[in-house]
C-alpha cells in the first residue's frame, strides 16, 4: 500500500526511466522518489533492473512503494506486457510519466539515418507507444494525467547541435497540446515539462564525452554561463513540476508545457 | 499542496465584488491556507476586508487595505505599509485587471489608456517597489495574473486587454532573466475561461446580459466541457510562489482546460 497521506495518496504511476545513468538526481529517478514520497503507488520502469537501485534505495527510505519493471519502452509487445504486469500488480493506472529519452550528436550532415530514426524513437515513439496502452485504462474509468519529458531544446538551440533529438522533442510538445484537447472531455490530462540545461548525471555520464572531451567541469561552466539563475537545477526541479501537473490542483490544465530551465530559454544570448 | 509556512504575501486585488470566489480572493485565502501571511489590497476596502475575515477564521493572518493599483502614490504606500508589517515581502501576487470590449475602431483612446493601466502598469508599479526588498532579502517570487487572451484571439474584441496581457507576460519574461541572479523569480499564471463572479459582468458587457446563454457558451468553448474555476488559478500561483518551483522563472503556466492549444 502506498501512504495514506501526500498528493498522490494511493494513486498509481507509472514512471518511464526511472533509473539513472549515475549518482545523484536524474529526472526520472527523481520523479519516482518524489512520488513515493507523496503516496503514490509507483510501477518504475527501466531498460534495466540495475538502473534503478539506487531509486529503489531511496524510495525504501521513505517507506513507500515501488515495484520495478525492466522493458524497453520502444518494444510495443513488451510494453503492453507491462502495462499487463502493472494492472496485475495494482489494478489501474492514474498517472504515466513518459521520460525515457537522450541526445545524439549532429546536424542532417552528420546525423546518420539510422540514428535519426532512433532518436525519434527514442524520444518520441516511446511517448505514443506508452499512452497508446495506458490511456484505454485511463479512458474506461474518465479520469487519468499524463506528463511527458520534453527538453527546451524542443523549443530553442541550446548550444549543440542535435537536431533529431531537437524535432523528436519539439514532437513531444505537440503530441502532448492535441492528445490534451482530444481528450480533455475524457478526462484525460497530458502536460509536459521542458527542462533545461540541469546538473544530472547524464551531464558527467555521456554529455561531456559528446560535448567537451570529456571534461565535465568545462561543460558545466559552459551550460551555467546560459542561465539567468546563478546555480545549475538539478532532476528534483524537474519532478516538483511533474508532480504539480499529475495532481489534482492541476485538474483544468491540459495541452500545455511547464519550463524550468531557471530563466534559460526566455533569453536569447 | 507546497507549503508556504511563514511567507509574506503581498496580493492586489484581494478581494472579490458580491458573493463568490473570484481570482484574487481564492490566491489570497489559498496562500494564506498554505501557511503565508496575506497582505492584500483592494480598491473595495469591503471586498478585501470579506477576503480577511475568511482567512482569520480559519485561523490564518491577513492584513487588508484600500489602494488603487495604478496609482504610484498607492502602490508604494501599500508596499511600506506591508514591510513595516512584516519587515520582508517573499510573494507578490499582481491580479489587478479588467476587459473592456472593443477594437482600435471602437475603442476610445481614453479606454486604450485605462487598459493599459489596470492589466500591466499596475504590475510594473508593484515591481518597482516591491523588487527592491525581495533583492535585498536575496529572494521572492512574483506571480502575474494574466488572461489566455495573451495568447489568441478568444471569440471577443477585447485588443486592450489582449495587448496589455501579452505586455505583462513579457514584463514578467524579461524582468525574469534581469533579476534571476538575485533569487527573484517572476512569472505568470493565464487563465482560461473561468466561472468567477465576474463572469455576470461579462456577460452584461458582451453578451446583452445573457447570463444563462453566455455561461453555456463559455462552457463549450472549452475543450475539457467546462470553465476553471478560481481555485484552478490559485493552486498554480501557490507552485509558483513555493520553494519547489526554485528553478522555474520568466514563464507562463497557462490553466485553460486545453483552449488556446485548440483551433476549431
Amino acid at each position: 500500500m502506498g501512504k495514506q497521506s501526500g498528493r498522490l495518496a494511493g494513486k498509481v504511476a507509472i514512471v518511464t526511466g526511472a533509473g539513472c545513468v549515475g549518482p545523484g538526481w536524474g529526472n526520472g529517478r527523481a520523479i519516482a522518489v518524489r512520488f513515493a514520497q507523496e503516496g503514490a503507488r509507483v510501477f518504475a520502469v527501466d531498460k534495466e533492473l540495475t538502473a534503478m537501485d539506487e531509486t529503489l534505495a531511496l524510495i525504501a527510505q521513505t517507506g513507500g512503494d515501488v515495484t520495478p519493471y525492466a522493458c524497453d519502452v520502444t518494444d510495443s509487445v513488451a510494453i503492453q506486457k507491462l502495462v499487463e504486469t502493472c494492472l496485475t500488480q495494482y489494478g489501474t493506472v492514474d498517472i504515466l510519466v513518459n521520460n525515457v529519452g537522450g541526445p545524439s550528436r549532429g546536424g542532417p550532415i552528420e546525423l546518420s539515418e539510422e540514428n535519426w530514426d532512433k532518436q525519434i524513437d527514442i524520444n518520441l515513439k516511446t511517448v505514443f507507444l506508452m499512452c497508446k496502452y495506458v490511456m484505454p485504462i485511463m479512458e474506461a474509468k474518465g479520469a487519468g494525467a499524463i506528463v511527458n519529458i520534453s527538453s527546451t531544446s524542443g523549443i530553442r538551440f541550446t548550444g549543440a547541435p542535435q537536431v533529431g533529438y531537437a524535432a523528436a522533442k519539439a514532437g513531444v510538445i505537440q503530441f502532448g497540446r492535441v492528445v490534451g484537447v482530444e481528450y480533455a472531455k475524457k478526462g484525460i490530462r497530458i502536460n509536459t515539462v521542458l527542462p533545461g540545461q540541469l546538473h544530472t548525471p547524464l551531464v558527467e555520464a555521456t554529455l561531456a564525452g559528446a560535448q567537451s572531451a570529456g571534461d565535465s567541469e568545462r561543460l558545466l561552466k559552459i551550460r551555467q554561463a546560459r542561465i539567468p539563475m546563478p546555480f545549475m537545477g538539478d532532476g528534483r526541479d524537474t519532478a516538483n513540476a511533474v508532480l504539480f501537473l499529475a495532481s489534482d490542483e492541476a485538474r483544468f490544465i491540459t495541452g500545455t508545457e511547464l519550463i524550468v530551465d531557471g530563466g534559460m530559454s526566455a533569453k536569447c544570448d | 499542496m507546497f507549503r508556504l509556512d511563514g511567507k509574506i504575501a503581498l496580493v492586489t486585488g484581494c478581494g472579490t465584488l458580491g458573493e463568490g470566489w473570484g481570482n484574487g480572493k481564492a490566491i489570497a485565502v489559498a496562500l494564506a491556507r498554505q501557511g503565508a501571511h496575506v497582505f492584500g489590497s483592494d480598491l473595495s476596502l469591503e471586498a478585501a476586508q470579506e477576503t480577511q475575515r475568511i482567512i482569520t477564521e480559519e485561523g490564518g493572518t491577513a492584513h487588508v487595505m484600500v489602494a488603487d493599483a495604478t496609482k504610484a502614490d498607492d502602490v508604494k504606500k501599500l508596499v511600506d505599509a506591508c514591510i513595516a508589517q512584516y519587515g520582508r515581502i517573499d510573494i507578490l501576487v499582481n491580479n489587478v485587471g479588467r476587459s473592456e470590449p472593443g477594437d482600435p475602431v471602437s475603442m476610445s483612446e481614453e479606454i486604450w489608456d485605462d487598459q493599459m493601466d489596470v492589466n500591466v502598469k499596475g504590475a510594473f508599479l508593484a515591481c518597482k517597489y516591491v523588487l527592491p526588498t525581495m533583492a535585498a532579502q536575496g529572494g521572492g517570487s512574483v506571480i502575474s495574473i494574466s488572461s489566455v487572451a495573451a495568447h489568441r484571439y478568444i471569440g471577443k474584441p477585447q485588443v486592450g486587454y489582449a495587448a496589455g496581457k501579452a505586455a505583462l507576460e513579457q514584463l514578467m519574461k524579461t524582468t525574469g532573466v534581469i533579476y534571476a541572479d538575485r533569487g527573484v523569480r517572476l512569472n505568470s499564471v493565464a487563465p482560461g475561461l473561468m466561472f468567477t463572479p465576474l463572469v455576470k459582468r461579462l456577460a452584461d458587457k458582451y453578451a446583452k446580459g445573457d447570463f444563462e446563454g453566455f455561461v453555456a457558451h463559455r462552457h463549450k468553448q472549452v475543450p475539457a466541457g467546462y470553465m476553471g474555476e478560481s481555485w484552478d488559478v490559485a493552486h498554480a500561483v501557490v507552485f509558483l510562489a513555493s520553494d519547489e518551483a526554485r528553478y522555474i522563472t520568466g514563464q507562463t503556466i497557462v490553466v485553460d482546460g486545453g483552449i488556446i492549444s485548440a483551433t476549431r
